[in-house]
């Protein structure tokens, strides 16, 4: 009865006090671009799932980009768009979302001086590689460039 | 000798209070079952069992938490759990937060916060089972449905989208919350720290991170989050087509977490705002709309009250 007693107060004072997590264990390292990939002076255009292949996307644009997506115009010259997809994991912290794993593939369209002279790059697998394989290239561009910005009041 | 009688007069004098206080018990107020939560035998079982103490107008006392003073503070624990949550009185939800208040509640078993471990640890009976959870998490899981091709939450979309890039929505003043939080549209040139698919209630989001919270994503420093952090996570419709493709939809809302360890400590150092439907309204009836927030953040105490892993980016 007595040990009982000392448990369970042990066990209260435990759940009321846990440990802080560390850093580390809380970052996504999983789900992070690699430097050389950096999207830190780009800005969200917008966000997609894939429930059947269970991958979720964000696609990125520097400002020309995102300027140009957030008043419904189409493509200008000098934009530089990555669409980054990752595999779908379920969110430890709460049951009944999805938050991004793995990286699938990163692929990057840009516009020269000339918004008509469009480059494609596809990057996948890890350490991410360049896909030199373009068929369907032509698609993939059309299908990222029509994306429409999520409304952001 | 004169010691020993002072120390049998003290014990009698705790005596006669103790029982003097059992005279004193605090009332635990009846009231009627109106409409009682809907959900399979089983999951009403596991609810029943570990929750309606608190939660249900059919407290079941046992004769321990009948004894002053620990009476007190089981009616204490009555009262506030009935105020955030009465499965007797499921109908005063409105019908689209009933789903939400389950989810949350199954979170909350999931995280061990509920029912409450000193209830718990009294009331063994009460405990959580891996089996428990199995049970409910199937009986939610079911309850998700694709809706692909919703016309309605299309034509939604569309109507909110062409009077955003028309450029409609800019309103002249920013609101502001009852907690005195400002809406701050210079959020969505922040950066994306990630994003979610919540399959529970049909949305998706884009969580953004100012400058501060950025760096100190890169520094590592993310617990505690440092003062000046800022988060807005921003959630819309998913809009399912015919092949699994989900966009965002209509905007649902945004939120806001600020960190200001000083200003804001009677809500653990964050400052919340929510703003709903592209017309901004700020949410909540009174300044303490906030300990909603705190209440379902609770869990996640052991990361500064954050449920975001950022991604490195
Ligand atoms: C001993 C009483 C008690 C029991 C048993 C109990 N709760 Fe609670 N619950 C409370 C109190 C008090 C609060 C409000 C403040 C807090 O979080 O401490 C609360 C809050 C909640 C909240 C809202 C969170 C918030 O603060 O906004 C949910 C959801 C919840 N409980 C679910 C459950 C579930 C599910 C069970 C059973 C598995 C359960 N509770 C069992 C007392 C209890
Ligand atoms: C029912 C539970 C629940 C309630 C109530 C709640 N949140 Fe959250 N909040 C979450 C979850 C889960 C996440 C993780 C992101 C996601 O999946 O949407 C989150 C994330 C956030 C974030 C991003 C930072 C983080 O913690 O990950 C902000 C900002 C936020 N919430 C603000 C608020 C505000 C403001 C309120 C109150 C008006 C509130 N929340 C109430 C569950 C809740």
């Amino acid at each position: 009865m007595k040990t009982g007693l000392i448990v369970s107060a042990a066990v209260v004072l435990m759940a009321s006090c846990k440990a802080p997590v560390a850093p580390d264990k809380i970052v996504n390292n999983q789900a992070s671009l690699p430097a050389s990939f950096s999207v830190n002076n780009m800005h969200v255009i917008t966000s997609s799932i894939n429930k059947r292949q269970q991958t979720m996307s964000t696609l990125y644009g520097n400002r020309i980009a995102v300027d140009r997506a957030r008043s419904g115009k189409i493509l200008a010259a000098g934009e530089q768009l990555v669409l980054v997809v990752w595999k779908q994991k379920p969110d430890e912290n709460w049951f009944g979302a999805n938050i991004p794993d793995k990286i699938e593939s990163i692929e990057q369209v840009s516009t020269g001086n000339d918004p008509s002279a469009i480059g494609y790059k596809r990057y996948e697998g890890n350490p991410l590689a360049l896909v030199s394989d373009t068929t369907g290239n032509k698609q993939r561009i059309v299908a990222i460039i029509a994306q429409q910005a999520s409304v952001m009041p | 000798m004169k010691k020993r009688k002072t120390f049998r007069d003290i014990l009698a004098a705790l005596l006669v209070i103790f029982i003097a206080l059992q005279f004193v018990r605090p009332s635990i107020p009846q009231q009627p079952v109106t409409s009682d939560i809907q959900a399979p035998p089983e999951v009403k079982a596991i609810l029943r069992r570990a929750c309606y103490d608190c939660h249900s107008n059919e407290t079941k006392l046992r004769w321990f938490d009948q004894i002053s003073p620990a009476s007190w503070r089981v009616a204490e624990h009555i009262k506030s759990g009935r105020a955030v949550l009465n499965f007797s009185e499921w109908d005063k939800i409105a019908a689209p937060d009933r789903a939400g208040k389950l989810w949350e509640s199954v979170n909350q078993a999931i995280a061990g916060a509920m029912p409450l471990k000193d209830y718990e640890t009294i009331h063994r009976e009460a405990h959580i089972t891996e089996k428990d959870l199995i049970i409910l998490k199937d009986y939610l899981n079911a309850t998700v449905k694709d809706h692909p091709g919703d016309t309605a939450k299309q034509n939604a979309a569309k109507q909110q989208y062409q009077n955003w890039i028309d450029g409609k929505m800019n309103s002249a003043q920013l609101p502001k919350t009852l907690n005195g939080i400002t809406y701050m549209p210079d959020y969505k040139n922040w950066q994306a720290i990630s994003t979610t698919d919540r399959f529970d209630n049909g949305t998706m989001r884009v969580i953004f991170g100012n400058d501060i919270a950025v760096k100190a994503v890169h520094d590592g420093k993310i617990n505690p989050w440092p003062d000046g952090t800022i988060f807005a996570k921003v959630a819309w419709d998913q809009l399912e087509n015919k092949d699994g493709n989900v966009t965002t939809g209509a905007f649902k809302q945004i939120e806001y977490m600020i960190k200001d360890s000083r200003k804001y400590a009677d809500t653990h150092g964050w400052g919340f705002a929510r703003f709903k439907t592209p017309q901004l309204i700020p949410y909540g009836k009174t300044a303490t709309f906030t300990s909603e927030c705190v209440g379902c953040h609770k869990p996640v105490a052991d990361r500064d009250f954050v449920f975001t892993s950022p991604l490195k980016n």
